[in-house]
This record gives C-alpha cells, sequence and structure tokens, in this order.
C-alpha cells in the first residue's frame, strides 16, 4: 500500500490551533493566504500586518513574520514596511470594524496612494471581538448588538461598499470580491489572493481583496446557515467579482 | 485508487462545514464528543470519497488530510506515475 497526500496543512500555517469560533471565516481564510504564500514561495519574505479584532492573534497562526498595529493603522503599518524593504512582500489583514470604520482613512490614503502592498478585508457584517456590535457593513435592517431592531437606513446610514469606493481612485491595480459561502466561493478566494500576491511580487501596486465571510456568533446563525447568508444576502447587497483588473476599471 | 480521508478529531470545533460540502456523503457528525466537547466528523462510506478536497478546502481549523491510496491491485504504483 502507498500513500501520497493530496491535501495538507500548508508550511505557511502553525500547528497551533485557533481561538477562533466554530466555522469563522478567518480560520478558512489563514488558509488559504498560507497556500498563496507557499505556492508564490515567499514564505521567507512575507510580512503580514494583522489588525485589531478577533484575528488580532493571527501571527501565532500563520508561519512567517507578522507584527500588529493599532486599529486601523494597518496599511499604514504597512506602507511604513513596504517602503523600507521594498523586497519583502507586504500585506495587510483586516475586519469591517478595522477596514472600513476606524481605519478608513489610512485605507483610503493607501489605496489613493498605489502602495506596492496587498489588502485583505474580512467584511463579515459585524464587530466580532467586542461584542457583535454593528459595522459599516451590516446590512440593512441587520439585528446587532447597537442595532436591536436592525440597521435604519434614516438614522444609521447604508452599509458601505469597499470595492465600490476603492474603485473611484486612479491608483488601485487590483480590486476584488469573493465570498467563503462554500467550496466554490473558496477556490475563487484562492484565485484572487494569488492574483493579488502576484501583482505585488511583480511589482504592480496596490490589490485589495475583499472577502465576504461567515461569522456564525454575531450573524447569529448556525455555521452552515451563515455560510447561507454570506452567498445569499451579503453577496445581494455586496456583488462578488473583479472591479479592477490590471489597473483597469472592470465594473464602472 | 482510493482516497483516506485523516480528521484530527481534536482540531475540530464541529461547525460541519465539511459535512456540508462532500457531494458523495462520505462523512458523518459523530455521536461521540472530543476533548473540547465538539461532535467531529467520521469517514462513514470511505469508498464513495471522489479526493475532490472540497471538505478539507472548507475546514476552518486544518483538521482535514487527504491522501491517495493505492491498492495491490491497482496496475501502476505512485512511484512509477510520477
Ligand atoms: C482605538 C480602539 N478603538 C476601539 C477598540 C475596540 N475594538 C476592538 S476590535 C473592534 C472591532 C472589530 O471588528 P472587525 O474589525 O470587524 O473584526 P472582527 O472582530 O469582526 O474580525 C473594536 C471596535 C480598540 N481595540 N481600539
Ligand atoms: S466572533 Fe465571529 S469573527 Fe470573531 S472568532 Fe467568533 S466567528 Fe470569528
Ligand atoms: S474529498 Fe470530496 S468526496 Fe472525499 S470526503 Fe472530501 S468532499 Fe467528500
Amino acid at each position: 500500500m502507498i500513500k501520497d497526500m493530496i491535501y495538507d496543512r500548508p508550511e505557511s500555517l502553525t500547528d497551533v490551533k485557533t481561538h477562533y469560533c466554530p466555522g469563522c471565516g478567518h480560520g478558512i481564510v489563514h488558509t488559504l493566504i498560507a497556500e498563496t504564500i507557499d505556492s508564490l514561495k515567499i514564505r521567507e519574505r512575507t510580512i503580514g500586518v494583522a489588525p485589531v479584532g478577533c484575528s488580532v492573534l493571527a501571527y501565532f497562526y500563520m508561519n512567517f513574520d507578522v507584527t500588529e498595529a493599532a486599529h486601523g493603522r494597518t496599511p499604514s503599518v504597512a506602507t511604513g514596511i513596504k517602503r523600507v524593504l521594498p523586497d519583502r512582500i507586504v500585506f495587510s489583514y483586516q475586519g469591517d470594524g478595522d477596514l472600513a470604520a476606524i481605519g478608513m482613512a489610512e485605507t483610503i490614503h493607501t489605496a489613493n496612494r498605489g502602495e506596492n502592498i496587498t489588502v485583505v478585508f474580512i467584511n463579515n457584517a459585524v464587530y466580532g471581538m467586542t461584542g457583535g456590535q454593528m459595522a459599516p457593513t451590516s446590512l440593512i435592517g441587520q439585528k446587532t448588538a447597537t442595532s436591536p431592531r436592525g440597521r435604519n437606513v434614516e438614522t444609521m446610514g447604508p452599509p458601505l461598499r469597499m470595492c465600490e469606493l476603492l474603485n473611484s481612485l486612479d491608483k488601485p491595480y487590483h480590486i476584488e470580491r469573493v465570498a467563503i459561502d462554500g467550496p466554490d466561493g473558496v477556490r475563487k478566494a484562492r484565485k484572487a489572493l494569488m492574483t493579488a500576491f502576484k501583482a505585488q511580487v511583480d511589482g504592480k501596486g496596490y490589490s485589495f481583496v475583499e472577502i465576504l465571510s461567515p461569522c456564525p456568533i454575531y450573524q447569529r446563525l448556525s455555521p452552515v446557515d451563515a455560510l447561507k447568508f454570506v452567498g445569499t444576502q451579503m453577496a445581494a447587497y455586496f456583488p462578488v467579482g473583479v472591479f479592477r483588473k490590471e489597473g483597469t476599471v472592470v465594473n464602472a | 485508487m482510493n482516497f483516506k480521508i485523516h480528521i484530527e478529531k481534536e482540531r475540530c470545533k464541529g461547525c460541519g462545514y465539511c459535512i456540508n460540502a462532500c457531494l458523495q456523503a462520505v462523512l458523518k457528525m459523530s455521536k461521540a464528543l472530543n476533548l473540547k466537547g465538539n461532535h467531529f466528523p467520521e469517514v462513514e462510506k470511505s469508498d464513495a470519497c471522489t479526493g475532490c478536497r472540497r471538505c478539507a478546502s472548507m475546514c476552518p481549523d486544518t483538521a482535514i488530510k487527504i491522501s491517495k491510496v493505492y491498492s495491490e491491485s491497482d496496475n501502476k504504483t505512485s512511484a512509477e506515475k510520477k
């Protein structure tokens, strides 16, 4: 009997068990990033910047250098690292509270400068770490700790579509949205991350990948129903697809 | 040729994504609990596995590994295939 592994844990992940809740999208995306870094053979020159949010401990799980930034400042710290060490592959990893609320200014200015970094944006439509408060990306009518009767557009504004917003800027090179609502979505997410990291390796400039992601606990659903929420309700408001390809706007 | 699903049950948090992802109903949830108190997937229909990796690709906790298994009756060994 001869055995060959056809699926194994990527080298770019440590074997530390994560603190994430059952079914959390962060775990899936960590694996996808690690697989991308393994296939590009850049593990020894990659530096990640972890956010404040549930993924604050990402450096325990990723088997390469990862630093930490103040809430929302991840792209600025990534900019600094990339400018000082231009041969490193630098990415920021951010939740929706980190990227689209407290870090909105840093997000926009980094994209506007077209920094040669990669931003991985986990949109789970809530603040996970702090107890399920409303995020800028919470859906209309979505019940959260701070919108107990559902998000009301009149008083709270509509959810922010970050890909569309960044697509109005001149400099980004690649902007794409995917949804990890099942194996097909995961495959597309892996491909999107590959495009984004490859762009940076080739020195093309700023790449942004938004990943619609399950947070079963604060989406208040079972894990499998949270996947359905991501693939139907979230994807209905946040259409998946490529918005910017090789520096050119795709969906105007 | 067959495929073997290796489940590291102590990594499992019982989300059920793998069972939901499998198109061949290879996996089912255990009655037993692991040390953390979670149910975990067990291989029920090993022969039906096509090696598609859908289950493993959905696992947030990298608890699933998959290998090929060549039996004596396979006319080529993996070494010859490479
Ligand atoms: C300056 C500052 N303000 C507020 C907080 C509290 N805080 C911690 S995490 C977080 C939001 C996390 O949500 P998100 O970025 O969506 O990540 P998730 O936990 O959902 O992955 C907030 C507001 C903080 N740590 N620092
Ligand atoms: S609260 Fe949500 S985002 Fe945070 S670890 Fe749990 S499932 Fe993941
Ligand atoms: S590899 Fe495919 S067929 Fe085999 S158990 Fe996993 S999902 Fe099912």
